[in-house]
């Protein structure tokens, strides 16, 4: 129905209401109403039936299928493996510098003893070179324990290179269901959410320990 | 400073534990005890007699932050002083951390130093109002 015949109702309606005839008023508003509600199911019916074929299209997409099959549990598990990798290696170097430390400990004393009784010398040479050959292995598994650096690097890097495709598909997927989609933008955390390290710079991040202790000092902390 | 004092050290990460406990030997503290989150935290807490807390605040289970509001509210725990460690640095956090009652807030990572001189002024801030 088009606006010339809501026009033509409405003038009827208008002239009856005026001319005080209550039931072709009544008769006039009734039609208008039905026009309106027909009008608003008609469109109600066509955006479900949009909304349906985009699901449907979403749902049955081959490229969704994909990502939730291979691209995610692959991604998963190389991450769990740097998690594990680098947990390893962290323990590993502490291990060894908790030794080293101890024979540090070891060495200091061999050296305040040997100095309040000289006789103490030729103990404290030898020990010397004990704690040296071990500080020496401690440093070299110090050495050795970074190479997770270059194992995790990879898996990470290809992690990187399977979240872009897996982007990729589900944003042609977005345009496809919503033409009106735009692309990514920031997360904006809750206030007070934890959302760990911070990795870009952000006006409302403390970069320094410095920037932290002036903000508590003007708290009262 | 109490060098026996009894120090609980709360973070989900076995590493960064070690490292804090590591740092607090060689500042002479050798009383330390660990939890990897705030729920196991608690009930050491409630019976362990601890003098000094110190926190991450991102943990699964019971995060730091209501740790703290825990610990604050609790009559026997009130006044033990917290220490949070933590990666979250965005102004919102410390200012709610300022609310809860936190003594002192470190920001991951931190050095050796700032964890000494959060520490002094801890304590030096106790004794004051003590």
């Amino acid at each position: 129905m088009d606006v010339a015949d809501r026009l033509e109702l409405a003038r009827k309606l208008v002239g009856a209401l005026e001319r005080g005839e209550q039931g072709d008023a009544d008769h006039w508003l009734q039609s208008l109403s039905d026009q309106r509600s027909s009008q608003l199911l008609k469109q109600v019916a066509e955006v479900t039936r949009e909304v349906h074929q985009a699901f449907g299209g979403v749902i049955s997409d081959q490229r969704l299928y994909e990502i939730s099959k291979h691209a995610m549990p692959d991604a998963r598990e190389r991450l769990t493996y740097v998690v594990e990798k680098t947990e390893e290696s962290a323990h590993r170097t502490l291990t060894a510098v908790e030794d080293m430390l101890s024979l540090t400990d070891r060495l200091v004393a061999s050296a305040d003893a040997a100095g309040a009784d000289g006789a103490n010398a030729s103990a404290f040479v030898q020990e010397a070179r004990q704690c040296g050959e071990r500080l020496r292995g401690g440093l070299t598994e110090v050495l050795m324990a970074q190479e997770y650096q270059d194992l995790t690097g990879q898996v990470i890097k290809k992690t990187i290179e399977i979240v872009e495709q897996v982007e990729l598909k589900l944003v042609s997927v977005l345009i496809a269901a919503r033409p009106a989609f735009s692309g990514h933008e920031p997360a904006r955390p809750a206030h007070g959410e934890a959302t760990g390290p911070a990795i870009r710079q952000a006006a409302d991040v403390m970069n320094h320990q410095h920037d932290v202790d002036d903000l508590l000092a003007e708290l009262g902390v | 400073m109490n060098p026996n004092m009894k120090i609980l050290i709360v973070d989900d990460f076995s590493t960064m534990r070690r490292i804090i406990k590591n740092l607090l030997r060689d500042l002479g503290f050798n009383n330390t005890h660990e939890a990897d989150d705030g729920n196991t935290a608690w009930p050491m807490l409630k019976s362990g007699n601890f003098d000094f807390l110190v926190t991450d605040w991102n943990m699964p289970g019971m995060q730091g932050i209501d740790l703290l509001r825990a610990v604050r509210a609790d009559p026997g725990l009130a006044n033990l002083p917290v220490l949070l460690v933590t990666a979250e640095a965005r102004r919102d956090q410390i200012v709610l951390a300022a609310e809860a009652g936190v003594n002192g807030y470190i920001v991951k990572p931190f050095t050796a130093q700032t964890l000494k001189e959060k520490l002094d002024k801890i304590f030096e801030r106790l004794a004051a109002t003590a």
